[in-house]
């Protein structure tokens, strides 16, 4: 850990919210980012993060100076997560039916966007309810473990670090989420490699 | 390299993470054997797919506003932290600097007692056997045993914050929604059990419920699930006290337990009167 962050650190402990500003920017996009590959949803993301952010304050207390304090907000949030989706089960993670409904409009919150070109947009936005769906598929596990290599970059050794499981289960989850995953996309996979391809 | 393990190391290969040495005889797999590099070739192309996933780019005033939110709800628990002070002081005034606490409790194991051997006297006094629900007993070892087992639930309630270690426990794992669930319904139960008490002229007693009405309402109001600072000095409160009522209830326990067994074998002896 540098010293800088250590003063931080030090600071945050004696409840000074300008350090624990710094400390936050550093990593709010993660946070955030984590919240959202896990729940598919902005408001809920958002809502996470400051619930992760809250904790993150009163437990700076206990942050343990030797870890990273990166890993150690992903812990926060992956908990926060999995203990929310616990409380509404249905609510967070079965979106599976808004996302088979091809007809429905993509949340207006997805800020990308596709040009003029609207056969473009619909192809584009309907790739997305199809990834969402995907996800959707897996099981916490398997989705959480997923999420954390693919999207964040971990490696799966400091998954299972920070999930507080064995590598061997990782490297198992990992498997089975591959498997779905491929089968969820098996009908995209000949289009996208031609397309890869052109 | 057989394609078993060959397949066991894809994902390790495709997120550059494969052991140095691993690597030659992978990837001469992946060359010789079709199957497995067909196999490696669709996981590639459905991760690429999973590379389109999009999220919500939050804009410089988003997090401003973000931040605004978050800031006041620290703040708002830093004034919350001053009032859990304040109710804190009653718990140190009943756990440390009063043995009001501890005498009580003592003083009820003993009236349970009492209640036992009133109970007794009833059972014993009773020549006919008809009256061996006679209101003035089942009462007593009925409120005896109600009472009991509310002061165990709340020992428990009160333990489970005392023996909160913040060194070993994971603070952010920590959560209390189970502690205020149960608290919330011992203040509901403490109504009626105090007015019980009040009828059959235990005041004692009913006092002793209530003090604990008032830290379990407290319990239950705890605004946040994850407030050490406040958890830990509860726990200094009541620390010293607390084994005092620990020991103190598990008296009570084996008086109820020995009240239980006379419940059983007194029946059984008026009717041998009989
Ligand atoms: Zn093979």
């Amino acid at each position: 850990m540098s010293s800088e962050q250590s003063r931080l650190i030090a600071r945050v402990r004696d409840g000074n919210l300008i350090a624990f500003r710094k400390i936050m920017e550093l990593h709010q996009r993660d946070v955030f980012n984590l919240a959202y590959d896990m729940t598919g949803n902005r408001q809920d993301a958002e809502d996470l993060s400051q619930e992760v952010f809250i904790k993150a304050f009163y437990a700076m207390q206990h942050f343990r100076g030797d870890a990273k304090i990166g890993s150690w907000l992903y812990r926060i949030t992956v908990n926060t997560c999995i203990d929310k989706a616990r409380k509404k089960k249905e609510e967070i993670y079965d979106h599976s039916e808004e996302f088979n409904d091809t007809n429905s409009v993509p949340p207006k919150y997805w800020p990308v966007s596709y040009g003029d070109n609207p056969e473009k947009q619909a192809e584009k936005s309907m790739m997305q309810r199809h990834i969402q769906n995907a996800l959707q598929k897996l099981s916490p596990g398997e989705r959480t473990v997923f999420i954390l290599r693919h999207y964040h970059d971990l490696p799966l050794g400091e998954i299972a670090k920070i999930l507080d499981i064995s590598p061997g289960t990782v490297k198992s989850q990992i498997h089975r989420a591959f498997k779905k995953l491929q089968t969820q996309l098996s009908f995209y996979r000949n289009d996208f490699g031609r397309e890869v391809q052109k | 390299m057989k394609c078993k393990a060959c397949r066991t190391l894809f994902p390790d290969a495709v997120y550059n993470e494969l052991p140095e040495k691993k690597r030659p005889a992978f990837h001469a797999h992946l060359h010789e054997c079709e199957s497995c590099r067909r196999q490696y070739d669709e996981l590639k192309l459905t991760l690429g797919i999973m590379d389109e996933k999009e999220r919500p780019q939050l804009s410089e005033t988003d997090w401003d506003q973000f931040w605004q939110k978050l800031s006041d709800k620290i703040e708002t628990r830093k004034v919350d932290a001053k009032a859990f002070t304040s109710w804190l002081g009653k718990i140190k005034a009943i756990f440390q600097f009063e043995p009001k606490w501890a005498v009580q409790i003592a003083g009820m194991a003993g009236i349970l007692f009492i209640g036992i051997l009133i109970g007794r006297f009833y059972f014993g006094a009773e020549p006919t056997g008809i009256k061996t629900t006679s209101p003035a007993f089942s009462m007593n070892a009925e409120l005896a045993g109600t009472t009991s087992a509310y002061l165990q639930r709340s020992k428990v309630v009160l333990l489970g914050l005392v023996n909160f270690d913040p060194q070993k426990d994971d603070p952010y794992v920590l959560n209390f929604p189970e502690q205020k669930k149960i608290s919330r319904k011992l203040v509901k139960e403490a109504f009626v059990l105090k007015r019980q008490l009040r009828q059959s002229h235990q005041e004692q007693l009913c006092r002793l419920v209530s003090d604990l009405e008032v830290i379990l309402m407290q319990i239950a109001n705890l605004e946040s699930d994850y407030d050490l600072p406040a958890i830990e000095m509860v726990k200094s409160g009541v620390e010293r006290r607390g084994i005092f009522l620990k020991i103190n209830i598990e008296e009570m326990e084996k008086n109820q337990k020995q009240q239980m067994e006379s419940e059983k074998n007194i029946p059984k002896n008026s009717k041998n009167k009989i």
